[in-house]
């Protein structure tokens, strides 16, 4: 058995999941709202941009900032965008939940 | 245009009246004012017309002024302030007076002038100033954005009291993460000036 070196908490997983599915448009706000609509999640800005900021320095994500838009008080944007890295450890973190429940199904559901 | 449900119009009749029960204020800080047909040439006609009687003097009007900056209610008010200083120091006046005492505090009048200039609204102001104070520098002015982005866009759909309830939910609910953050970077950059200070320990022995 390979040991898998990647290794991502389940916020970590989602907010990796919101940027993918967002391809070019990942910032705060649309990372937020593609959690709730699709997770069923109310999170906090604080945590998605902690979570973020965390994925950064884990060489996950990398980010680069948009132009300033009036609607946002003439603050810029964010940008957010998977890495090679981030994209390996998003698989690797998926595979081993498909590894771990192959053969399994839970009672009641 | 149904006069008895119409709260403008009330205020103009109580006004001529000489009664202080409304407030030119707040309707434009609720921005009741895009709901209702507003008939502006009898508000205008209405303040003109009492203004002959009103003393002149005050020096600070520039917020004030921009009450009357809502383009469908004054905008032939704001086409006589430009044209004339003491007309615009009259006017200023006329509503001071008016105002009823303790009903709307400076801020409030002051956001509500930010908001009828800027046709949006603001965000609370002490939430942005906690959310300013617990923010890190690197991630301030980005969180700040989307947090007014949001707050616009709940603005329009749920109205402005919804907004305000949910900025300040996200301020206060973000605390904790950004705490828990900073704390876990510095215990990691204490736990490594440790290490560091053990390996120089041992190679110095």
């Amino acid at each position: 058995m390979v040991p898998r070196d990647y290794s991502l908490g389940e916020f970590e997983h989602l907010v990796l999941v919101a940027i993918l599915r967002l391809r070019e448009d990942a910032y705060g706000v649309t990372i937020r709202q593609e959690i709730e609509n699709r997770a069923g999640r109310d999170v906090s800005i604080g945590a998605i941009y902690t979570t973020l900021e965390r994925l950064e320095q884990k060489g996950y994500v990398k980010s680069r900032r948009g132009d300033p838009t009036p609607e946002r008080g003439g603050k810029a944007k964010r940008y957010f965008k998977l890495t090679a890295p981030g994209s390996k450890a998003l698989y690797e973190s998926r595979t081993t939940f498909d590894d771990m429940w192959r053969g399994l199904k839970p009672a009641g559901v | 245009m149904n006069e008895e449900k119409n709260p403008m119009t009330d205020y103009i009749t109580d006004v001529s009246s000489g009664s202080n029960t409304y407030d030119f204020d707040l309707y434009v800080s609720r921005q009741q004012i895009d709901k209702i047909v507003v008939d502006t040439n009898t508000l205008y006609e209405d303040i003109k017309k009492r203004l002959d009687t009103w003393p002149v003097s005050h020096s600070d009007l520039n917020e004030d002024v921009a009450l009357f900056s809502n383009e469908q209610a004054s905008h032939q008010l704001n086409l006589e302030l430009e044209r004339s200083p003491l007309k615009r120091a009259k006017i200023v006046r006329a509503v001071r007076w008016d105002r009823p005492r303790k009903s709307v505090n400076d801020t409030a009048i002051r956001k509500s002038a930010i908001t009828s200039q800027s046709g949006s609204a603001a965000p609370p102001c002490s939430a942005e100033k906690l959310a300013c104070f617990i923010l890190p520098k690197p991630m301030r002015d980005e969180m700040l954005g989307d947090l007014e982005q949001e707050f616009q866009m709940l603005c329009q759909k749920f109205g402005e009291g919804y907004a305000r309830k949910w900025y300040w939910g996200q301020v206060l609910r973000s605390v904790g993460p950004i705490v828990y953050y900073g704390i876990a970077k510095f215990a990691a950059l204490a736990w490594l000036g440790k290490a560091a200070q053990w390996i120089m320990s041992k190679l110095g022995t």
